[in-house]
């Protein structure tokens, strides 16, 4: 609980003193950051599983593996679904910090050099932020809304 | 005899607390019997049915399903769930396939198995749609074609018809009754509805309130369909029916005299 109630940008400047600069310090505290959404709504799910599917598993004796993949996979699945689009959307936006604080090449340093100097590269910095947008939400519409929509015909 | 218990008894811990919910339970069922289990609210019947299940274990005692042990589930033993229990992400035909699916059994086999029975209760048609697309009658129907499709010997049902509107229920029950005149495999009924007790079983097993024993078995050996308005019927439901209030009002002396507190208490430890 702790560990997720705590700052997690404020931990990155804390993790690159550790790790150190460069790509892997921000492929790693990415990671860090897309960790507890997931882990959070996962948890919720299986703690809202009904008593009543395990005792269906259990009565047509489901053995542990089926059970997992049959009944608390299925029935986590949506959970599964928002937990990862949570995480999408924040280790991206937390790739962009790290990248600035780690001095790795990358589109999150772009946006924070072009924005830092002339008027002219506002525009490419501007540009860069758009770019972004637009990704985020050709992924969320590519897999995300997807799985949603499957959802919705039995939720 | 097909399954048998003998001197069970179930005892919840709750440290320092020890309660006692089911004492020196014995009873039979035959082959192809309907029995019904009736009893005061918060009594453990439904923990009878889930031990027998393999659910739950007795804290002493035994539970024997045609002589042999019954430790955990047995796949000739099936159950009904008053809740329905149907898994909400696969359709009506996948529902009714779980457990021949868990068995390992070609697809082939289970589709034409499902569709079989999803015939009898009156389903045909609807296999694709999902569970929340149906009502809580076409729900049980699901939960029963489920129950049947694994071919048991005993069919457990837990207050299976306690969560539907009543006009439903009644023919839902007048279903069961003729699925179990046909298939002749033996059903347990946990319910608390008399009436409903009445009209399906062929013997009736009265507990008694808290630590429950068993009370009473009275056979019903009146003609089918049985008519609630029927003189035969009425003696009947008011035979049972008093043992039951006699079983209520020691049960609430008791509960008076040790606490209202410590009641509650109980029933949510068991509803756990």
């Amino acid at each position: 609980m702790l560990v997720g109630a705590l700052p997690d940008l404020a931990i990155l400047t804390l993790l690159v003193t550790v790790i150190g600069r460069g790509n892997v310090a921000a492929v790693a505290i990415s990671a860090f950051s897309a960790f507890f959404p997931v882990y959070f709504t996962i948890r919720q799910g299986v703690k809202e599983i009904p008593g009543d599917y395990f005792h269906v598993a259990s009565v047509f004796k489901a053995g542990r593996v089926q059970t997992f993949t049959k009944m608390i996979l299925p029935a986590i699945f949506p959970n599964l679904v928002t937990g990862l689009r949570l995480s999408f959307e924040f280790s991206w936006n937390v790739l962009l910090a790290v990248e600035v604080i780690a001095s790795v090449a990358g589109i999150g340093t772009f946006i924070s050099s072009s924005l830092g100097s002339s008027a002219h590269s506002l525009t490419y910095g501007l540009a860069a932020i758009m770019t972004v947008g637009l990704i985020t939400i050709a992924i969320d519409r590519a897999f995300f809304e997807r799985f949603e929509n499957r959802i919705k015909r039995w939720r | 005899m097909h399954v048998e218990l003998s001197n069970v008894t179930k005892v919840y811990e709750d440290p320092p607390q020890i309660v006692t919910a089911l004492k020196d339970i014995s009873f039979h069922v035959n082959e192809g019997e309907f029995l019904c289990i009736v009893g005061p609210s918060g009594c453990g019947k439904s923990t009878l049915l889930r031990m027998i299940a393999g659910l739950d274990h007795p804290s002493s005692g035994q539970i024997r399903f045609r002589g042999d042990l019954l430790t955990a589930p047995h796949s000739k033993i099936s159950m009904v769930f008053q809740t329905f229990a149907l898994l909400p992400w696969r359709t009506v035909i996948q529902n009714v396939e779980f457990g021949l699916e868990v068995q390992g059994r070609p697809k082939k086999e289970r589709a034409e198995v499902a569709t079989e029975l999803l015939e009898m209760v009156g389903l045909k048609g609807s296999e694709n749609l999902f569970p929340k697309q149906l009502s809580g009658g076409m729900k049980q129907r699901v939960g029963i074609a489920r129950a049947l499709a694994i071919d048991p010997e005993v069919i457990l049902m837990d207050e299976a018809f306690s969560a539907i509107d009543e006009f439903t229920a009644e023919s839902l029950r007048a279903e069961v009754a003729e699925i179990h005149n046909e298939t002749r495999k033996t059903f347990l009924l946990v319910t608390h509805n008399l009436p409903e007790a009445i009209e399906l079983a062929d013997r009736i097993l009265v507990l008694s309130a808290r630590p429950a024993k068993v009370k009473s078995i009275v056979g019903i050996e009146m003609e089918r369909p049985r008519i609630q308005t029927d003189s035969e019927f009425v003696s009947i439901h008011r035979d049972i029916f008093a043992l039951l209030q006699a079983e209520l009002e020691n049960s609430i002396m008791r509960h008076r005299l040790s606490g209202l507190k410590e009641f509650k208490r109980l029933q949510d430890m068991e509803d756990r």
